[in-house]
């Protein structure tokens, strides 16, 4: 399976030395969806934003299609850019609010040169359609929609172009529960109808699962653990994979064992030596501080990025 | 007798009303959750109970909070109530912690004006309380600003803030929902431990079914201004009778059991201004019958001991 879309040792540094992502290698063959899961401040959202270039990557290499694309000129980028679309978490931010639903939607398309006007303007009904949305909200303004519908326009204004490779990011993070089921539902059905490349990233561990048959955990601006589905969900064998599931609340299921973990996230401009989970690990000793471990294969599909992988002893739980 | 009793509860923005027929009742020492989405009417409950409605705001029914009817108290009285025997947290620590006074200052404030301590005594028991709720090194972090902490300590003294005068009813509006799920675990622990150790009740305002299974005995689920549910929360998920209640619970991922599409609810929840005139959840549930349109159903008690306001509970529970 080639890879549509490929990352070695990526990174970003902000100002500050803020390594929001750092020595990242991940794959997404065609059609696959990854799911990247993680809390606020792990480089999450700065590494999807970095796989489509909306934020240009200082260290490794980005290929898309097979094609090094991490210093690609703009111009050649921006041809590009119809191969790839994105929606944001707040889709009350994300849409202009002078425009028309018609006029978002088919303003991608207007940029990329996709059709004439009368072939843009009969694809608008076309992409509502896709989304659950009618042909007359193409006159309306963003305004006039709830979140979910906010949402979907959206999506619909990122398959525009029909894009190989769709970024989401959060994208039900803002909706009600209600409401994040039926934006869940029609991501998946799309991926699934268009034969979409997806990563999927979110905070929410289950809406993750649900979406996403691989899935990557990100902490500091690393992978430390990527696996099938199944597998990272029941078998989970990083310390702060354990920590993260551990730590979810799940209405009326049993309350789990809590992996309470010490301390706070250190500054991503001042990670600890060797690994960065070291500070707040119950597993930690003097060589998790020397050396910093590599994602290795575990388990067939299985990458975990520590010394001592393993489900985590219950007297391990208790330590101070 | 209980703490806390809220009878025929009514919120109105003028001629709006965003939340009627509300009644409940806290025990002391309990936990209780009230959960809904987006304009069900759970933050408007807790404001009407401190009497911090927003402008414009009315509310009407009664609201018995130990002997006192908060509704008739007058402003005066009111305040002194608020921060001595009631006392609220929201969601977001940054927006209610004032950024140019350190947290010790914070802390201070409330023991000096509530509790008449003078001010080398209100530190030290400022100190006191952010070790209570687990702040580690309180004895620095007590000279810091907000800024200097991280999101999950600015709620811990927030916490503290509000306990400062050992409130018999603590209100926490949200009060994990701006946190990354371990740091939200941690707060709730915080919860449930000073609940038991201070045996003060908590009204618990969430969207978050998962955070009121966690910590709440009893749940009322709202819907569009009016009560859907409310019972223990062991029957509440266990054997949801409630359409919504059922609906919502099956619409959540889960972290386990089957994946594919989830069962999600159409439509929207409806505004305030276009409440339907019989039960609101009717357009939106599998159930409905020309008879759910007629009026607000009354609640009544289902199998599984909860009450529910439906007319066909007994049909779809």
């Amino acid at each position: 399976m080639t890879a549509l879309v490929q990352a070695a040792a990526l990174g970003k540094t902000f100002a500050g030395g803020v390594r929001a992502v750092d020595g990242v290698d991940l794959a997404i063959a065609q059609g696959e969806t990854l799911g990247l899961v993680g809390e606020s401040g792990c480089g999450k959202s700065t590494l999807a934003r970095v796989l489509i270039r909306l934020i240009e990557p200082d260290a490794g290499a980005l290929t898309f299609r097979d094609r090094d694309i991490t210093h690609l000129p703009d111009r050649a980028m921006r041809a590009l850019r119809r191969d790839m679309g994105i929606v944001f978490q707040d889709p009350f931010g994300s849409l202009n609010p002078r425009m028309t639903v018609g006029q978002l939607i088919a303003e991608p398309m207007w940029i990329h040169g996709i059709g004439d006007r009368a072939a843009r303007r009969a694809r608008v009904p076309e992409l509502l359609g896709l989304v659950g949305l009618l042909p007359e909200h193409a006159s309306r303004y963003p305004h006039e929609f709830s979140g979910g519908q906010r949402q979907r326009i959206a999506i619909a204004r990122a398959l525009a172009t029909e894009p190989a490779f769709l970024v989401c990011d959060e994208p039900t993070s803002a909706l009600d529960v209600s409401i994040q089921a039926q934006v869940l539902n029609l991501l998946r059905d799309l991926q699934e109808r268009l034969g979409l490349a997806c990563l999927f990233v979110s905070h929410n561990l289950a809406a993750v699962r649900h979406m996403a048959p691989r899935v990557a955990v990100m902490y500091l601006g690393r992978i430390v653990e990527e696996a099938a589905r199944d597998r990272l969900f029941a078998a989970p064998q990083h310390p702060y994979t354990q920590a993260l599931l551990s730590a979810a609340s799940e209405p009326g299921s049993e309350r789990r064992t809590r992996i309470v973990l010490k301390g706070e996230v250190p500054s991503p401009a001042n990670p600890p030596s060797g690994c960065r989970f070291r500070t707040r690990c119950p597993r930690a000793v003097s060589r998790c501080a020397e050396e910093e471990p590599q994602l290795a294969e575990v388990a067939p599909g299985q990458r975990v990025a520590c010394h001592f992988p393993g489900a985590l002893r219950p007297e391990e739980l208790s330590a101070p | 007798m209980s703490l806390l009793s809220v009878r025929d509860l009514a919120v109105s923005f003028g001629g709006t009303r965003v939340l009627e027929d509300m009644s409940f009742d806290i025990a002391e020492g309990e936990v209780l959750g009230v959960v809904g989405e987006s304009g069900s009417g759970k933050s408007m409950t807790a404001l009407a109970i401190m009497g911090l409605l927003p402008m414009g705001g009315s509310a009407a029914g009664r609201i018995r909070f130990e002997d006192r009817d908060l509704l008739a108290l007058p402003e005066r009285e009111m305040q002194r109530l608020r921060g001595e025997r009631l006392a609220m947290i929201f969601q977001e620590p940054m927006a209610s912690l004032n950024p140019v006074f350190t947290v010790g200052e914070q802390i201070a404030e409330v023991l000096r004006r509530h509790r008449g301590m003078d001010r080398r005594s209100a530190h030290r028991e400022a100190i006191s309380l952010l070790k209570l709720v687990e702040i580690a090194a309180a004895e620095r972090r007590v000279d810091e600003y907000p800024h200097q902490l991280s999101g999950g300590m600015r709620q811990r003294a927030m916490i503290a803030i509000a306990l400062a005068c050992r409130p018999k009813l603590l209100i926490a509006d949200e009060p994990t929902t701006a946190l990354d799920a371990t740091v939200q675990a941690g707060i709730l622990d915080l919860l449930r431990g000073l609940r038991r150790e201070l045996g003060m009740a908590v009204l618990l305002i969430t969207h978050d079914l998962g955070v009121v299974s966690d910590i709440c005995e009893r749940v009322v689920v709202m819907y569009a201004g009016r009560v859907a549910e409310t019972g223990a929360a062991d029957a509440i998920f266990a054997r949801p009778s409630h359409p919504y209640t059922q609906a919502l619970l099956a619409a959540i991922p889960r972290l386990d059991g089957p994946i594919g599409a989830l069962p999600a609810i159409g439509g929207v929840v409806p505004a305030p201004a276009d409440f339907p005139q019989g039960c609101r959840f009717a357009p939106r549930c599998p159930h409905a019958l020309p008879a759910c349109e007629v009026g607000p159903p009354a609640l009544r008690t289902t199998v599984s001991g909860t009450d529910a306001a439906c007319i066909r509970v007994q049909e779809v529970a």
